[in-house]
């Protein structure tokens, strides 16, 4: 925390190689965040850019007293929002091959494989269909592993509410997909 | 068998936080019940996917520096020398509009007339055109093809060096007599934008096969690599769709474009939904007015004068700046009730400074004693409360959490412009007497209008 406070000094005083530092130290995180909200690389990185070319622009709006990690992921909820609208996505979003067909290890076999890749696809659809409300929380969670107390912080809801969204939201999809597979599971 | 095992329970056994009795029960039930097993490995996969990491491709952080306006944080000693730039911008751009408006002052004037009279029938333009034809010489032309005989002023909409809307660029064009506008206008498109001396937009290899206007709507038939050399992404889309139809409907003939691609209409391009004409869309386009500099500066200016006249209780000139349709809410803390809060019109805010009447603002935070206040009385206690006029930050569209009420200001009047003045408070009490008033403007007809006023201070 002290080391971005030191960065943010930097930058404020035109120092652009601290910026890059600060882009370095924040950009596979939030990556990892933006692609888990949009299911899109492409998506990700426009957004992405723009944050940190926002966070660039208002540094000096930053307030000390705040963790800095916590004003970043407000600002990329905010940017995810507005490009969201700007770009009127409505329609589903079809889901990039690349998010899905990761992590597989050369030990398993291909029906393994589908089948794992089959439930995690069905997993990113139950993510997609639950309400901001609870899907950011649930995302901010295990991607960067918050405390319920800097979920609290970035969403500004109690830190009671954040732990509850995130309690709600794993049990709405374990009880969406135990409801698709009730035949499969007895 | 016991009840099955809630997500409360799989969620502490898995964090830990259970005692080692319940542990044991818990890993006992899962080994007999399949269905929570199943639960709770798809607890496992959710997390488990959620935690997996995504990396950026490895320009990336070069790519957000080179777009980056690099003299906006600068060292002081620096400073001088941006100031000598700072002269030079203006008066270069001053000596380019002399430039441009000395060109198409001739053009300008007679192209105004020719957009007001709408035309339907394309055909009907070329006496128009013809009219034309003397101020050719005045203006060196961009395009010096071997069609000389008309010249043309058209507005080509490009997009922005980040490519997040599109400018306007008058070009002097050739346009052959058995030539259609838009056409021309695809071709000019095609070449690229003068001023960026960027990339041309347009997917490379792509030939206008034909085009065709019915019923205002600008059939534009494409060839294949439209599609096949499209470098992908949602934003390059609607960038480029913006640019081709923004463009076409600045001709008073077309007012929708719908895309065919080899003469077949096509159900998305690869992101956008493409079976259907688009219409323009002026709020892709930024012009000098509406750069987001200029609107904060705009916006900063109207909070000054709505902050003058609260604090002069000056009526009349607040009405002035009030949303003539939806009027001004006033909330009393930061949580804004749409439904519930006191929603004042312009009409009626010029008198009621003198008016008896007790409005119901909401609840004091704390004791919980509903706020009932004549407007005059409720402007001293929750609006002007403070010199904000002179506030320690006036901080624009950035949202601070700073109490314990949600602040859903930018949720409620999401697409707004924000202000907020705030003063910080004094170590005396601990930072608490912290207080801000944030006002909320909105657009309408390219006018900013106060929406929303907005209280905020410590609440328990």
């Amino acid at each position: 925390m002290q080391e971005d406070q030191t960065q943010i000094k930097r930058i404020r005083d035109g120092d652009i190689e601290a910026f890059e530092e600060l882009i370095d130290k924040y950009k596979n995180k939030l990556f990892s965040f933006l692609v888990k909200m949009t299911c899109s690389r492409q998506d990700s990185e426009e957004i992405l850019q723009e944050v940190f070319i926002r966070v660039f622009n208002n540094i000096n709006k930053y307030d000390d007293r705040w963790m800095f990690s916590t004003w970043i992921y407000r600002i990329a909820i905010n940017t995810y929002k507005s490009y969201m609208k700007k770009t009127k996505r409505l329609k589903t979003v079809p889901i990039d091959d690349v998010v899905i067909n990761k992590g597989m290890t050369g030990e398993e076999n291909p029906e393994k494989i589908y089948e794992r890749n089959e439930r995690q696809q069905e997993i990113i659809t139950l993510i997609n269909s639950l309400k901001d409300k609870q899907r950011v929380p649930l995302i901010l969670k295990y991607v960067k592993d918050f405390s319920y107390a800097e979920i609290s912080d970035i969403l500004g809801i109690s830190e009671e509410a954040a732990k509850m969204r995130v309690l709600r939201a794993k049990k709405n999809i374990c009880e969406k997909y135990m409801e698709r597979h009730r035949g499969d599971i007895q | 068998m016991r009840s099955h095992l809630s997500i409360e329970d799989l969620d502490s056994f898995k964090e830990g936080n259970v005692t080692n009795r319940e542990k044991e029960k818990i890993k006992l039930h899962l080994s007999e019940c399949k269905q929570c097993r199943e639960k709770y490995n798809i607890m496992l996969d959710l997390e488990n996917y959620l935690k997996e990491e995504d990396y950026t491709d490895i320009y990336f952080t070069k790519r957000v520096v080179d777009s980056l306006n690099k003299n906006k944080h600068v060292k002081k000693s620096n400073k001088s020398i941006i100031k000598k730039y700072g002269i030079l911008k203006p008066v270069f751009s001053a000596v380019l509009i002399c430039t441009f408006v000395g060109a198409s002052f001739y053009f300008g004037t007679k192209f105004d007339s020719f957009k007001r009279n709408p035309v339907s029938d394309p055909d009907n333009l070329q006496t128009i055109q013809a009219t034309q034809q003397p101020a050719a010489e005045a203006v060196p032309s961009p395009a010096q093809s071997e069609i000389t005989d008309f010249k043309w002023v058209v507005i080509l909409y490009f997009p922005n060096p980040s490519a997040e809307c599109v400018v306007p660029e008058h070009r002097v064009v050739s346009k052959a007599q058995d030539e259609k506008l838009e056409e021309v206008i695809f071709r000019e498109l095609q070449k690229g934008p003068h001023e960026y001396g960027k990339e041309p937009i347009i997917p490379e290899g792509t030939r206008l096969l034909s085009s065709e206007v019915k019923d205002g709507i600008c059939y534009l038939n494409l060839s294949r690599e439209f599609v096949d050399n499209n470098p992908g992404g949602t934003a390059y889309e609607t960038v480029l769709i913006n640019s081709i139809v923004n463009s076409l409907t600045e001709l008073p003939y077309i007012e929708k474009v719908q895309f065919l691609i080899e003469g077949e209409v096509r159900e998305v391009y690869t992101h956008l939904v493409f079976d259907e004409p688009f219409e323009r869309n002026e709020s892709f386009i930024r012009t000098p007015e509406n750069t987001p500099e200029a609107i904060e500066e705009k916006i900063r200016e109207l909070g000054v004068e709505v902050l003058t006249a609260f604090k002069n209780k000056d009526m009349q000139s607040l009405s002035e700046h009030i949303h003539p349709d939806k009027g001004v809410r006033f909330s009393p803390y930061t949580y804004v009730e749409v439904e519930k809060d006191v929603v004042i019109t312009t009409e009626e805010i010029k008198t009621l400074l003198d008016s008896d009447k007790v409005y119901f603002w909401g609840f004091y935070d704390g004791i919980g004693d509903p706020i009932e206040l004549t407007f005059a009385k409720y402007l001293s206690e929750f609006v002007y409360d403070q010199d904000f006029l002179n506030a320690d930050e006036v901080i624009y569209d950035v949202q601070f959490d700073r109490g314990n009420t949600i602040n859903n200001v930018f949720e409620v009047y999401a697409g707004s412009h924000i202000l907020e003045y705030h003063f910080k408070g004094t170590p005396e009490y601990d930072w608490m007497d912290w207080k801000s008033l944030k006002l909320v403007f909105e657009e309408k007809d390219g006018n900013w209008y106060l929406i929303g006023v907005v209280h905020d201070q410590w609440t328990i």
